[in-house]
């Protein structure tokens, strides 16, 4: 096909494309996207690793997976090491367990240390670049035909961008975003049933993971619409359309495997949320909560700005996502996100940042915001990996306000 | 789709609805005793006593420190914080320590406490009750900035000690939540962050 006139690709000049898809033509498009992901996980972990060297003074790899390995990293590690608690336990308080932490990722995270006789960080580590890595590849499609600077955008963030040290160590939000992303892919081609399976790893992998039945559900609605079927029809055709009931039943089986096992274990179904409390945090009002955040002056100032604040800023960075994503037509997409943030602010505003990067349609709404035009996408690029670094720097500083 | 893969479909269905169902009924039935009930489920106590030995050296300050020597962790049986460097906070209107004895012992003893007021809590001076198996010791009164130290005799109560351990509750009448107070995020009450505690000649 012709190239048009004027502008490529994203905006990008017709020269620079056209250089670009004759280079690409040589090669299927599926392989492209594996050397992108491929190659912002390793230029992720280079930029990473300086980042580390001129922090620490460190140079070893192994001290590298060390340094990343922080704060909730260790409770992670207990799940690897000793599985989950059969009571409470700790120094001087002996109220905490490692019951909020899900099973799927220190599990698979266990198997691959066993495997190889590696330590949990080290497993973490290839694990979480593992899963960045597919998750990149898996996502393409969600940016459409015309979203390589977007989907480029993305592999940065997601590599290099802030708070992208998530992506790389042990925590679950790697795997929490391939599996995200599959399972959207997935619902938007119509398979409900893979979806639905998807969800269900959703589910095991982080508490917000069961919110996907709500997207299934708004897809199925417009499915349901498109073929021209009547509101108050639409109960009764889920029951006609086994495969979008399973799959909507498939979807929090991660999460009720897991209360089964804790029920099992400890005797208490929702040990996973009631153990909060020994971190003082319990469900509340989430509006009530990002209020108070917002305008009060709580928590180690971050610069100019209380880290409340901070945190609650965030919280309505991703509740715009979620407006754009629905104005894009993404509705199952937006609600996915307004709830996951709802949930994340009824227990608090701490760890806002860390769910806002793990909610992969917030970092792809962002990405095709700022990915739409090149002179757009490589500003933000460059800013995203410099404070990339600059926040990976304070992350080996074990700096708490990060958390 | 064909008649078989609908009906596999059916009862998978039938099999996920019944097992949902079954554990969402679970959720109502918690199997837990009553100490993890009250603590975790209801929140009617911030006390979740623990298993300690009590063991502690006499006129050695046990600390309250992360990371210190002779940490106090084998002393506090319930209401304390997550040890920090400047110590940890009562949690809630009370705090329950235990210290190993040998049984009645004589001599000029004091209970000796250092500990600064939370300046979350909000007041400038934070008093803490001091009962030594429920018989009420004293009070002592902290303000915020530098641990300051306080003690209070033991020997006129020394003599009711029959136990294997001796055991102290410090309550905290002016504790305080800072989320209330717009001081910080703790929805729990605190009141004083206790360095160290120790149990020894009186000075």
């Amino acid at each position: 096909m012709p190239q048009q006139c004027g502008r490529g690709d994203g905006g990008l000049p017709v020269s620079l494309t056209g250089l670009q898809s004759v280079r690409a033509d040589r090669l299927p498009a599926w392989v492209v996207t594996a050397a992108i992901a491929v190659g912002a996980v390793f230029l992720g972990t280079l930029v990473r690793y300086v980042v580390f060297v001129n922090t620490t003074g460190l140079t070893g790899l192994g001290d590298l997976i060390v340094g990343l390995c922080q704060f909730d990293c260790a409770w992670f590690g207990s799940v690897i090491e000793r599985g989950y608690d059969e009571a409470p336990l700790g120094p001087f308080t002996g109220t905490y367990a490692n019951w909020a932490f899900f099973p799927l990722y220190p599990t698979i995270a266990g198997a691959l240390a066993g495997l190889f006789d590696l330590r949990p960080g080290t497993a973490g580590f290839l694990l979480s670049s593992l899963c960045t890595a597919l998750a990149l590849f898996v996502s393409r499609p969600l940016f459409g035909e015309r979203g390589r600077w977007a989907h480029a955008l993305f592999c940065v963030l997601l590599t290099m961008g802030p708070y992208s040290f998530y992506f790389q160590t042990l925590y679950s939000e790697s795997l929490f975003v391939l599996l995200t992303v599959g399972a959207f892919v997935l619902l938007r081609r119509g398979n409900y049933l893979g979806a639905g399976a998807l969800g269900a790893l959703m589910s095991a992998t982080r508490i917000v993971g069961v919110l996907f039945v709500f997207a299934m559900l708004v897809q199925a609605f417009i499915d349901h619409r498109r073929r021209g079927g009547l509101v108050l029809q639409f109960p009764a055709s889920l029951v006609g359309k086994p495969d979008i009931l399973l799959g909507l039943l498939l979807a929090p089986l991660g999460l009720f495997v897991f209360m089964a096992y804790l029920h099992a274990l400890t005797g208490d179904a929702l040990a996973f949320s009631h153990i909060q409390w020994a971190w003082g945090r319990e469900i509340g009002n989430p509006l009530s909560e990002f209020w108070r955040a917002l305008t009060g002056n709580g928590g180690t100032p971050l610069g100019f700005i209380p880290a409340e604040r901070f945190y609650a800023l965030c919280a309505i960075f991703a509740f715009a996502m979620a407006g754009f994503l629905f104005a894009r037509g993404d509705r199952g997409e937006a609600l996915f996100v307004t709830l996951a943030i709802l949930a994340a602010l009824s227990t608090s505003v701490f760890s806002l940042p860390r769910f806002v990067v793990g909610l992969a349609p917030v970092m792809i709404m962002v990405s095709l915001l700022l990915g739409a035009r090149w002179w757009l996408a490589v500003p933000a690029a460059l800013l995203a990996i410099a404070s990339g670094a600059l926040l990976s720097a304070q992350w080996f500083l074990t700096n708490p306000v990060l958390v | 789709m064909g008649a078989l893969a609908r009906v596999a479909m059916l009862l998978a269905i039938t099999v996920l609805v019944g097992f949902e169902a079954y554990v969402v009924f679970l959720t109502q039935v918690p199997n837990v005793d009553r100490a993890y009930r009250n603590y975790y489920i209801r929140h009617s106590t911030l006390c979740f006593e623990r298993e300690v030995t009590g063991a502690y050296v006499s006129g050695v300050p046990m600390e309250f420190r992360h990371g210190a020597e002779n940490s106090a962790d084998q002393n506090a049986v319930c209401g304390f914080s997550d040890p920090n460097s400047a110590g940890s906070d009562i949690l809630g209107q009370f705090a329950r320590l235990t210290f190993a004895s040998d049984g009645p012992s004589g001599g000029s003893l004091a209970f000796f406490l250092t500990a600064s007021a939370e300046p979350d809590a909000g007041a400038e001076e934070q008093r803490v009750e001091v009962y030594f198996e429920d018989f009420p010791l004293g009070t002592m009164t902290f303000v915020q900035g530098e641990p300051q130290t306080e003690w209070l005799r033991l020997d006129p109560l020394a003599s009711i000690t029959s136990g294997p351990t001796l055991d102290f509750e410090l309550r905290v009448p002016d504790a305080a939540v800072p989320e209330r107070l717009g001081t910080g995020q703790e929805p729990r009450p605190v009141s004083i962050i206790v360095r160290s505690v120790m149990i020894g000649p009186r000075q």
